[in-house]
């Protein structure tokens, strides 16, 4: 066998262990769909079946007569855009501070940074209910998305490293060609991170999509709930009505794997123009 | 200058109606699922309808969140007027000054004897904090029609006692491919407090705590373990209930179809609506010192720093009037407390047996669960040090005494914080 | 001269580029740090003022059997960040090839990480249940072992929920460790491999380095969140942990919201938030070291 054949075959026996393995990653999706097609008596069936006997769409139709799910969706939607929006823009340039610029005190202030990502929130909790109460925010989404425009400590630190990863090379020869910080940012390190840049993009959407306990402790109204959120509220005290918040769960799933696959294509598309621009 | 003069006196007459009509607007917190907001809402409605004084605003929040947004808001000191309060946290809220004291407003207005009522989900320190709303049995046996009818066992009924009760869930554990697990189960009693333990110790004779309530007696008190030991045996003896090792990840035993019998809390029969087979409630099996139930219940309370308590007491008042509280069982959102009202709630067939076991109630065999301050947290530690027991890793007596030292330590501390 | 006002400047434009962050540090940030931790000092009944009481809550926790078993729990659980990190890097590796179907398989292992905990974990549970679970079945039937009672036993909660874990932060990490590998530059490789290197020598000499940006970053934030890890243990125990699965942020949790023992809790999220800085403080002097920036 010549060498590509046998590249090749190792290839295929790659790709089949790596689908194999992703079975086991797709079982909660799988799990979720089929339960929220499932007959009311036969989601709590024991052994556990994985199919439905028959597939019970009404389900989904049910769901959207009980709950207010466009609702929810709407208000998802609004908030994961928005603070997309507010923590790019933000985290970007405080990033941009941390990787490239030395002023006093930046030790200092990273550590500060890297602090409030170390407190448990939960103790934080009460005193910001108090402050956002005080601002007459509550009831609102605006404790959930106003605060994005301040930067987040995750993506700050995460952009700062692949800011640092950049040659310096380039740093230095902009700067001594008499460019200022911010064209140097703007003009060479925002194209150059456009994978990364887009990857916080994606992670932000998805962590403020699916945030359900801000809502819950803000908000006191069920329209006004996020679709995470709202789907809480299909689980009582004593029990759940597991057939319908498989369902929501579903529903609420599907906008972010599209975006998912959507960004997949600018993350690789981001190194052509990286390496052009080089 | 005459029509200016007409004009402006208009305008003033429509201000002063206007006043005159601007209503108290209060609002009214709870928990819930999507339908129990929807009753709520009805209940509300039906409030703000009846009069035009008062305007109550209804907000919810998910059952997860609701006792950390309600701290939230008491610190912050915007808790809504009236809020939905369990036996769990009670105590605690009412001694710290959460709730508005209302004896005064509640002995002039409420007859307790017309009401299924609990002091202890109303009263502290000798004051009246809270107004009881609806009413939750537990320890009520539920039991698979389908299963009984194929084995040809009489369905459980008043003359049941543990002897029965071990009897007829052998002959209905059943293990068909002989392979050692069987596929129906005679019997599962739950490990947490309302559905199956306090029930059971209590119907064996023992308390879960001392008379004064300072102290933990599963241990020390004799009957009390007798009562650990039987659903020790149930699982490790008889071999008629499965190992708790075995319950992992089946949260509600009786929808599997699998269970001939179980315990659990009325609350679950809004979920048993839709089950594919037949079944029927029966009330828990006599133990050595009779037939116990619990009788857990919500009430509805008023913040201490309300500015309407007034408006917020007539709300309380229609709530677990005739009015509400009909409403409340017509839509099966809760058991009504209101006794005139109790039975709207169980207006069918399948359920309706259960309306006897409020006769336990007289008698005073339908017990609260002896809730004190910091409950959550000895409850909790009960629990998951006898969960070992139940798992079959340590045997029911060092379970018991290790728990009832754990528990002795977090009651101690309890009490001796109220004293200061 | 010239140096005094320029350094000025990169000072001043430096704290501008900052700007954002600290006003939100000082005006949403600041204010509830500087509470919770006066909090430590004291009980709070919420109603009225919190009371100053010393270092009481600490010492209660020092007899507070509970706190430090929470505590073990938690710290075993953070083996989970090693070994997830680089099962992660090596799959990101692997299928960090131009092909549309590694995209395809990259969305399949990102899935965990999208649907909800409670479906992962409610499919782990029955996965891993002692009687009716496959792991079980297939243990016994391909290689005659009886399998653990994963999480019932005390000795098989951790690493279960490792596994869990484990499990559930490969998808997240390979999409950061794929932008990361997307961002070398691939004259680099090609001219490794024109100077005759081979795959292995590649990795690890040319690929690692590089990538050790990511890694660093994926470490510290992953060991940051395996210590406030809350809802695996919550949800794999049916609400129900106990003292071989109580993590101590869920023991946090417990303590502020359920227990009305806020100060108690904050003087516990507090010494946590210390173990956790000095774990960090030990990965940054390590950073000094084996972490390469171009």
């Amino acid at each position: 066998m010549n060498k590509t054949k046998l590249e090749g075959i190792n290839n295929l026996i790659l790709i089949l262990i790596l689908f194999g393995i992703g079975v086991l990653m797709l079982l909660p999706f799988i799990w979720m769909f089929f339960t929220s097609l499932k007959d009311w008596g036969e989601i709590f069936k024991f052994p556990p079946t994985l199919f439905p006997s028959k597939l019970r769409w009404e389900n989904y139709k049910e769901l959207f007569q009980i709950a207010p799910v466009i609702a929810w969706l709407k208000n998802s939607l609004f908030l994961s855009i928005v603070s997309t929006i507010g923590v790019l823009l933000s985290s970007s340039i405080v990033a941009f501070a941390f990787a490239m610029m030395n002023f006093k005190g930046k030790g200092f202030w990273f550590s500060i940074l890297l602090l409030t990502m170390m407190v448990p929130f939960h103790v934080t909790m009460i005193p910001q209910y108090i402050l956002f109460r005080y601002l007459g925010w509550i009831n609102t989404l605006k404790p959930l998305w106003v605060p994005t425009f301040t930067g987040a400590p995750y993506m700050i630190f995460l952009l700062r490293q692949f800011y640092r990863s950049v040659p310096n090379s380039y740093f230095e020869s902009a700067r001594i060609d008499g460019a200022s910080f911010w064209q140097i940012f703007y003009r060479i390190y925002v194209p150059l991170s456009l994978p990364v840049t887009v990857t916080v993009a994606l992670l932000t959407f998805i962590n403020q999509w699916n945030y359900f306990l801000g809502p819950l402790i803000y908000l006191n109204d069920i329209n006004k709930m996020t679709i995470t959120a709202g789907l809480s509220f299909l689980q009582g005290q004593s029990f759940g009505y597991w057939n319908y918040i498989m369902a929501g769960s579903t529903i609420a799933v599907l906008p972010i794997l599209l975006l998912f696959l959507l960004t997949q294509k600018y993350i690789i598309e981001g190194i052509m123009l990286q390496a052009g621009l080089k | 200058m005459k029509k200016f003069l007409i004009f402006s006196f208009l305008i003033i007459l429509l201000s002063l109606s206007a006043l005159g009509q601007s209503k108290i607007q209060i609002t009214y917190m709870r928990w819930g699922d999507i339908r129990e907001i929807e009753v709520e809402r009805k209940i509300v409605d039906a409030f703000n309808q009846s009069q035009n004084k008062i305007f109550v605003n209804l907000e919810s929040t998910a059952w997860g969140a609701y006792w950390q947004q309600l701290q939230n808001r008491i610190a912050a000191g915007n808790a809504p007027d009236v809020m939905l309060i369990s036996g769990a946290y009670f105590i605690d809220l009412a001694s710290k000054g959460v709730f508005k004291d209302i004896t005064d407003w509640a002995k002039k207005d409420i007859n307790f004897k017309n009401y299924y009522y609990n002091p202890e989900l109303c009263e502290w320190d000798g004051k009246i904090y809270a107004m009881i709303r609806d009413i939750t049995l537990g320890g009520i046996m539920f039991y698979n029609k389908d299963i009984f009818d194929k084995y040809k066992i009489k369905y459980p009924d008043w003359s049941w006692d543990w002897n029965k009760w071990i009897e007829a869930a052998q002959k209905l554990t059943i293990d068909e491919n002989k392979d050692g697990t069987p596929e129906i189960w005679g019997t599962y009693v739950p490990t947490w407090g309302e559905g199956g333990l306090y029930p059971i110790i209590w119907s064996a004779g023992g308390t879960v705590l001392s008379k004064d309530k300072k102290s933990c007696t599963i241990y020390s008190n004799p009957k009390s373990l007798e009562g650990l030991k039987f659903m020790y045996e149930l699982r490790y003896k008889y071999k008629v209930c499965p190992s708790e090792s075995f319950m992992q990840g089946l949260s509600d035993p009786f929808m599997t179809g699998n269970f001939a019998t179980t315990l659990g809390i009325s609350s679950f029969i809004v979920s048993y609506k839709k089950l594919p087979f037949r079944w029927g409630i029966a009330p828990i099996p006599s133990g050595p010192a009779g037939r116990f139930m619990s009788a857990n219940q919500l009430s509805l309370a008023i913040y201490s720093k309300s500015k309407y308590p007034e408006a917020a007491w007539e709300f309380i008042k229609f709530a677990t009037g005739p009015k509400g509280q009909e409403i409340m069982g017509k839509e099966h959102q809760a058991i009504p407390a209101l006794k005139l009202k109790t039975r709207v709630y169980f207006d069918d067939p399948n359920i309706k047996s259960a309306l006897t076991i409020f006769s336990l109630y007289e008698k005073g065999q339908l017990k609260s669960l002896e809730f004190t301050p910091s409950w959550l947290e000895w409850n909790n530690m009960l629990e998951t040090t006898l969960g070992y027991a139940w798992q079959g890793k340590v045997d029911i007596e060092k379970a018991a005494k290790t728990a009832e030292d754990r528990v002795n330590k977090i009651l101690q501390e309890a009490w001796k914080k109220l004293e200061k | 001269m010239i140096k005094k006002s320029y350094r000025f400047i990169e000072n001043l434009i430096g704290y501008i580029f900052l700007s954002p962050w600290l006003f939100g540090l000082i005006f949403f940030g600041l204010g509830p740090l500087i509470f919770s931790i006066i909090l430590c000092f004291s009980e709070w009944d919420l109603i009225s003022a919190p009371k100053l009481i010393g270092f009481n809550n600490f010492l209660s926790l020092l007899e507070d059997e509970l706190f430090w078993k929470s505590l073990r729990n938690t710290l075993l659980f953070s083996f989970s960040v090693p070994i997830s990190t680089f099962i992660s890097l090596f799959f990101a590796y692997l299928m960090n090839r131009p092909k549309s179907i590694f995209s395809v398989l990259r969305s399949i292992y990102f899935i965990p990480s999208v649907t909800p905990a409670v479906a992962n974990t409610v499919v782990w549970v029955w996965l891993l249940h002692p009687q009716v679970g496959i792991i079980n079945y297939l243990l016994k039937k391909f290689f005659s072992i009886q399998g653990p009672n994963w999480l019932g036993d005390p000795n098989w909660i951790i690493p279960s929920l490792i596994i869990i874990a484990v499990w559930g932060a490969i998808g997240y990490n390979i999409v950061l460790f794929t932008a990361g590998l997307q961002a070398i530059d691939p004259q680099i490789y090609e001219a490794a491999e024109i100077d005759g290197a081979n795959k292995w020598q590649i990795f690890f000499k040319i690929t690692i380095p590089l990538i050790s940006p990511t890694t660093f970053f994926v470490l510290v934030t992953s060991f940051i969140w395996s210590f406030q890890v809350f809802d695996i243990s919550y949800i794999a125990t049916n609400g129900r942990p106990d003292e071989h699965s109580l993590t101590i942020v869920y023991y946090l949790f417990q303590n502020a919201f359920q227990y009305f023992k806020i100060g108690k809790a904050s003087a516990i999220a507090w010494i946590l938030t210390l173990i956790i800085g000095f774990v960090t403080y030990i990965e940054f002097k390590i950073e000094k070291k084996y972490v390469f920036y171009q």
